[in-house]
C-alpha cells in the first residue's frame, strides 16, 4: 500500500511539477511575444531607416551610380579604387591622427577632471554641469565659435600678432590645421567623459583607496592602482566609443575647413561627402561608407570578443 | 522740390508708360497664343525650390515674380520654396531619384543638365522655345548651353560674370585707376603694398571652392578666350603653354600677398571678413562677381564709402581687354515627371520674355534676379544704380564682341571641376607644379568626357 501510495505521489509530484515547468515556460513564451510585440514598432522604424538604406548601400557600393538613374554593377571596381587611391590613403590616415589626437587629449582631460573633480566638495554639481556644457551645443555652433577663435584678424592671430608673432591664421596653415580643428572635437567632447568617469569612480569602493593609504602609497600609486583598474570597463568603452567617432568624423571637418586648406584636414567622411555631391560618383561613396562602417564595426567587435576572453574591459 | 518734372523726364515716363501697357498687351498675346499652340490649357500649380538667400530678395520674388506671374495667368499656382544653395543642388538630386522633386528643376549650372537629360529627368523645351521665340531674347552664348542631344531641356539663369570691385573712395583719395593691364595692375599692388593697403581682399574659410574664381580668372584673362575655348572643346590639352603660365602667375600673385595678405590667411578668411576689410580702406580691390551686388551696400552704407566695378585686368598681351568670365549661377529645367508642364513652361518663358520687366527685376533687386537676356542700355529704368547699368552694358558689349572667360563651375564637367578648385591648393602650397596639377586635370577632363559630361562652351569667334 505504502509503494503504491508513494508511487502515487511521485506521479502527482512530477505531474505538479510538469504543470508548473508547463506554465512558467508559457507564462515565458507570452512574455516574450508581448516584449516582441512591444519591439515591433522600434524594429520596423529600424528596418526601414537603417537596416534598408544599409543594404542598398552594400549593393551601390558595388555598382557605378552617379546617384540618379540605373545603376551598374561593377563587382569590386570601388574597393580596388579606393584601395589604390591615395586620397583616400590621406583621408584615412588623417582619421588616424584625429584618433590619436581626439582619444588622447578627450581622455587625459576627461579622466583627470573627474579625478580632480571627485575631491572638491564644494560647486561640484555647477562644474560638472560646466564641464558638460560644451556637449550639449551643436556642433555647428561650437564650430563657429571655435573659426572665431583661430580667425587670423579677430581671434589668437591678432592677440599673437599684438605679441609679436604676426601672420598666423590657424586653419589656413596645412601644419596646424587637423590638430586644430579635431581640438575642437576635443573641446566638446571632454566634459561628457568628465560626467562618465565620475559616474565610475563613485563604484569604486572606498576601503580600497583607505587600505593603499595604510600600506602607504601616494597619490599617483592609488590613482595608478586603485582607480584605474576599478573604472576600466568604462575607460575601455569611453576608448571605444571615442575610436569610433573619429573615424565617422565629418562635421566639425566640413563646417570649419571643408577638408582643406590643400586637402590637409580631409578625412573619409568629408572624401565621401565630396565624391557623393560634388563628383556624383554615389557608388563610390558608398563603398568609402562600407569600409568606414566595416572598420568601426571590427572595432566594436574587437572590444566584445576581448570581454568574451574575460579580459576586464 | 529737385525733382521737377522736365520735358526730357516728361517723355521719358511717358515712354515708358507707353512701353509698359504695350509690352502687358504684348505679354496677354504672347500668353494666349502659347496656351493656344500648348495644345492643352495651362493650368494647376507650379512648385519651384528657389536657392534667393536674401531676405529682402525672397520677399521682392514673392511680391514681383510670383505674384506677377500668377496675376498674368490666371489658374496657375506658383508655389516657392527658399532652400540654402549650398543644399540645393543635393536635394534636388534625391528628390528626383525619389520622384519627389518639384515642377522646376534647379541645377549649378550647365555642366549638370546632360546627366539628368540622360536619365529622362528633364523635359523637352523645344517646343515650348520656339513657339515662344525665347532665343530672341537670350543671349547667343547662352541660349544654347542647356541643349542636350538637339533637345532644350534647360535654360541658363543668374548671369555671372567676375570682375575688380574697388573701393572708388581710396581710390580716389590716392588718385590711383582702376588697371587695365598686367604692369598697371602690378604697380597699383606694389603702392598699395607699400603703404599697408591689400592689393586685393579675399579669403575662401566659408567656401573652399571660392578659389575657383581665381582659376577661371586667371585661365581666361592670361590664357585668353581663344586658347581656353580650344582646351575646353578637347583641341588643345590643358597643359598648353599659356595655361601653365596662368596658374604659375596666380601662385605668384598668391605668393606675393596680393590676395588676401598671403595664403594661409586667404585660406582662414571668411567673406563677412574680407569685405569689411575692402568697405573699410584696409584693401583696395576684390576679385568677385556680380551677384556681390546684392550686398555690397551692407558693407559699404556703414563704412561711408564709395565703391565701383571693372573687368580684371588683360595679363598677356594677346588677351583684350575688358574680358568677364562669363558663367550662370544656375539653370532652370521643367521636371519630365511634372504634371503641370504647360504650366511650368509658362513660368520659365515669363522670366525669360520679357526684357524690360526683367532689367526692372535686375534694377530693383542686383544679381538675385540677373537672367542672360539681350540687354540694351534702354532697358533698364533710369532709376536704375548707374554701376549696375553700367556694368551689365558693358559686360553685353564685351560679350557680343567675343571678349567672354569661362567660369569652372559653368563650363567645366563635374569631376573636372572638383578637381580645378581642389588640387589648386596645391599648387599655391607648393605642393603640386603648375604641369602636374595641368596634367591631372586633363585626364578628369578626359574621365568626364568619356562618361558624357560634354561641356557646352560658346565660341568666342562666333559671338565676335
Amino acid at each position: 500500500v505504502t509503494d503504491v501510495l508513494q508511487q502515487s505521489l511521485r506521479v502527482r509530484a512530477d505531474q505538479g511539477a510538469s504543470t508548473t515547468r508547463m506554465r512558467t515556460r508559457s507564462m515565458r513564451r507570452k512574455r516574450s511575444v508581448t516584449a516582441l510585440l512591444f519591439m515591433v514598432p522600434f524594429l520596423a522604424v529600424n528596418a526601414i531607416v537603417i537596416l534598408g538604406p544599409s543594404v542598398a548601400t552594400v549593393y551601390y557600393s558595388f555598382t557605378k551610380w552617379s546617384g540618379l538613374g540605373t545603376p551598374s554593377w561593377v563587382g569590386l571596381r570601388n574597393y580596388r579604387d579606393m584601395l589604390t587611391s591615395s586620397e583616400f590613403w590621406a583621408a584615412a590616415t588623417h582619421n588616424l591622427v584625429w584618433t590619436v589626437i581626439f582619444l588622447g587629449f578627450s581622455l587625459t582631460l576627461g579622466v583627470t577632471g573627474a579625478v580632480l573633480l571627485a575631491q572638491v566638495r564644494r560647486g561640484r554639481l555647477a562644474l560638472r554641469l560646466l564641464y558638460f556644457l560644451p556637449y550639449t551645443i551643436a556642433s555647428v555652433v561650437t564650430a563657429s565659435i571655435w573659426q572665431n577663435i583661430y580667425d587670423p584678424d579677430r581671434g589668437v592671430g591678432r592677440f599673437l600678432s599684438h605679441i609679436g608673432i604676426g601672420n598666423v591664421a590657424v586653419l589656413g596653415d596645412e601644419r596646424y590645421a587637423l590638430p586644430a580643428v579635431s581640438f575642437i572635437n576635443v573641446w566638446a567632447f571632454w566634459g561628457f567623459i568628465v560626467v562618465v568617469c565620475m559616474a565610475a569612480l563613485q563604484s569604486v569602493d572606498p576601503s580600497l583607496y583607505e587600505a593603499a593609504r595604510i600600506d602607504g602609497a601616494s597619490r599617483w600609486q592609488q590613482f595608478r592602482h586603485v582607480t584605474l583598474p576599478g573604472i576600466r570597463p568604462t575607460l575601455a568603452f569611453l576608448i571605444v566609443i571615442t575610436i569610433m567617432f573619429s573615424l565617422l568624423v565629418f562635421d566639425y571637418v566640413w563646417i570649419t575647413t571643408q577638408g582643406g586648406p590643400a586637402g590637409a584636414t580631409e578625412v573619409v567622411g568629408t572624401l565621401l561627402y565630396k565624391e557623393a555631391f560634388e563628383r556624383f560618383d554615389a557608388g563610390y561613396a558608398a563603398a568609402l561608407g562600407v569600409s568606414s562602417t566595416a572598420v568601426c564595426g571590427l572595432v566594436g567587435l574587437l572590444y566584445v570578443a576581448l570581454r568574451r576572453r574575460g579580459w576586464e574591459v | 522740390m529737385t525733382d521737377a518734372w522736365t520735358r526730357r523726364k516728361f517723355l521719358e515716363r511717358a515712354a515708358g508708360t507707353g512701353f509698359a501697357a504695350s509690352s502687358l498687351s504684348l505679354l496677354a498675346a504672347c500668353g494666349s497664343s502659347s496656351s493656344s499652340n500648348g495644345g492643352a490649357t495651362a493650368g494647376g500649380t507650379v512648385t519651384q525650390w528657389s536657392d534667393v538667400t536674401e531676405a529682402k530678395s525672397r520677399a521682392y520674388f514673392n511680391t514681383a515674380i510670383v505674384s506677377g506671374f500668377e496675376r498674368q495667368n490666371r489658374g496657375i499656382k506658383l508655389q516657392v520654396s527658399f532652400r540654402r544653395a549650398e543644399d540645393l543642388e543635393r536635394q534636388t538630386r534625391l528628390a528626383l531619384q525619389a520622384r519627389k522633386a518639384p515642377d522646376i528643376i534647379s541645377t549649378n549650372g550647365p555642366a549638370f543638365i546632360p546627366e539628368l537629360a540622360d536619365a529622362g529627368l528633364l523635359a523637352d523645351l523645344s517646343p515650348y522655345a520656339a513657339r515662344g521665340h525665347w532665343a530672341d531674347d537670350l543671349l547667343p552664348w547662352a541660349a544654347d548651353l542647356g541643349r542636350v542631344n538637339g533637345k532644350l531641356v534647360a535654360i541658363p539663369t543668374q548671369l555671372e560674370a567676375l570682375g575688380v570691385y574697388y573701393n572708388q573712395s581710396l581710390f580716389d583719395k590716392y588718385g590711383w585707376k582702376p588697371p587695365k593691364d598686367r604692369a598697371e595692375l602690378e604697380a597699383l599692388a606694389a603702392e598699395a603694398q607699400q603703404r599697408g593697403i591689400l592689393p586685393f581682399a579675399g579669403g575662401s574659410a566659408d567656401l573652399r571652392q571660392q578659389i575657383e574664381w581665381y582659376t577661371s580668372v586667371f585661365f581666361s584673362h592670361y590664357a585668353g578666350p581663344t586658347v581656353m575655348y580650344d582646351v575646353l572643346t578637347g583641341k588643345q590639352p590643358w597643359t598648353v603653354g599659356p595655361m601653365v603660365e596662368a596658374v604659375a602667375l596666380m601662385k605668384d600673385y598668391f605668393d606675393k600677398g596680393y590676395f588676401g595678405g598671403g595664403l594661409k590667411k586667404f585660406f582662414a578668411t571668411g567673406g563677412d571678413a574680407y569685405h569689411a576689410q575692402l568697405a573699410g580702406g584696409k584693401a583696395a580691390m576684390s576679385m568677385e562677381g556680380t551677384w556681390f551686388f546684392e550686398r555690397i551696400d551692407t558693407f559699404f552704407s556703414p563704412a561711408h564709402a564709395e565703391w565701383n566695378f571693372t573687368a580684371f585686368p588683360s595679363l598677356r598681351k594677346d588677351v583684350p581687354y575688358p574680358i568677364y568670365a562669363l558663367g550662370t549661377g544656375s539653370t532652370l529645367s521643367v521636371n519630365e515627371a511634372s504634371k503641370s508642364k504647360d504650366a511650368a513652361a509658362k513660368y520659365i518663358e515669363f522670366l525669360i520674355g520679357d526684357r524690360k520687366r526683367a532689367a526692372k527685376w535686375l534694377a530693383d533687386q542686383g544679381s538675385a534676379f540677373s537672367y542672360p537676356l539681350r540687354f540694351q542700355a534702354g532697358d533698364f529704368p533710369t532709376t536704375m544704380d548707374h554701376r549696375l547699368r553700367d556694368v551689365y552694358a558693358s559686360l553685353a558689349e564685351a560679350t557680343s564682341n567675343g571678349n567672354l572667360g569661362y567660369t569652372n563651375w559653368t563650363f567645366s564637367p563635374p569631376r573636372a571641376a572638383v578637381y580645378i578648385y581642389e588640387k589648386v591648393e596645391k599648387v599655391l602650397t607648393g605642393d603640386m607644379s603648375p604641369e602636374d596639377y595641368l596634367k591631372g586635370v586633363g585626364e578628369t577632363f578626359q574621365h568626364d568626357l568619356d562618361a558624357g559630361y560634354k561641356p557646352r562652351v560658346p565660341n568666342p569667334a562666333a559671338s565676335a
